[in-house]
């Protein structure tokens, strides 16, 4: 199961990781707390035990940055 | 399809850190400050042990350690760039005096203060080796220079600060006589805290009226889909350095 991830306001490139299973584990597997970034979906905020389906564009959305 | 689009157009037009602090300043006082408070709490009890002084915090935000500091009785002066943060820094703290500027160009006489502070706010200044140059010049000599870091949000490895203020210290010639990390678990209360949190950071959220206006719908489904609840761990990093007693500052 693929899936496209990019970051809110990032100029990071969009990146692709293969996870089967949740939002969460999403974020486990690029090595990010769920406590800190919110995911969405078609502009919809998911809750952390959403699956994930193969092509699915997830966009992080980094509540703090630091400063 | 339609928000990577203006995502896009939200990095296409960056706000500066100094614009962000006018934008964002009631959202970053009430919302965003309040997460840092084991950095105000550790410098207040460091320096009530502390012989009364003469004290600069330079980024002083909107005064709110300042005040603790001058309530204590230390002379207090307290320096930042936000017009919109200093309004707040004076109504809160009416025995400190407030100046506006910039870290860069201090307008104090070498050798002016007992202790200088700058907490937070060295990773988002555009030259932060000549920040901390500038603190050591106006720090007595044998005074101490107080600065702090965000070092990570949650998880260890979620690196915000690589340590890279030691290196600034130890650039600008002064000489590192504690480190100290601290701790801090903090529980979001309220979606509008949430929101508040998003909008007063310095991020991508600040670079366009569209982008804030959206936070506060993406918080409260947040919020609504977390039954659990929020909680952000905060860990920072603190550093005192001295100042040589004959200074031989590397201002080259």
């Amino acid at each position: 199961v693929t899936i496209s991830v990019e970051t809110f306001g990032s100029k990071e490139p969009l990146q692709s990781v293969d996870v089967d299973g949740t939002v969460l584990d999403v974020l486990k597997a690029l090595g990010l707390s769920a406590q800190v970034y919110l995911v969405a979906r078609d502009g919809d905020v998911l809750p952390v035990d959403e699956p994930v389906a193969d092509g699915d564009r997830l966009l992080l959305i980094r509540i703090i940055s630091g400063g | 399809m339609m928000a990577q689009r203006s995502d896009e157009a939200v990095v296409d037009a960056p706000a500066s850190v100094a614009e962000h602090f006018e934008i964002a300043a009631d959202q970053y006082a009430e919302h965003v400050a309040p997460f840092f408070s084991a950095t105000y709490d550790y410098i207040d009890a460091y320096l009530a042990d502390r012989r009364r002084g003469s004290v600069a915090d330079i980024a002083c935000g909107d005064g709110r350690l300042a005040a603790r500091l001058a309530a204590r009785g230390h002379v207090v002066v307290g320096m930042d760039r936000s017009k919109a943060l200093l309004r707040r820094a004076v109504s809160r703290a009416s025995s400190a005096t407030f100046v506006e500027g910039e870290a860069h160009g201090l307008p104090w006489a070498d050798g002016t203060f007992d202790v200088t502070i700058c907490n937070l706010s060295i990773p988002l200044m555009d030259d932060p080796i000549g920040a901390v140059r500038e603190l050591a010049r106006i720090t007595k000599p044998s005074g101490e220079i107080i600065v702090s870091a965000l070092r990570t949000i949650s998880e260890p490895d979620d690196q915000t600060s690589d340590g890279q203020l030691r290196a600034f210290l130890l650039a600008a010639g002064l000489t590192v006589i504690v480190e100290q990390g601290l701790e801090d678990r903090r529980a979001m209360s309220s979606p509008m805290a949430l929101a508040g949190l998003m909008q007063g950071e310095v991020g991508p959220w600040t670079r366009s009226a569209a982008a804030r206006a959206r936070v506060p719908a993406i918080a409260a489904q947040a919020f609504a889909r977390r039954p659990g609840g929020m909680v952000l761990t905060f860990r920072f990093d603190v550093w005192h350095a001295t100042v040589p007693a004959r200074p031989e500052l590397d201002g080259s």
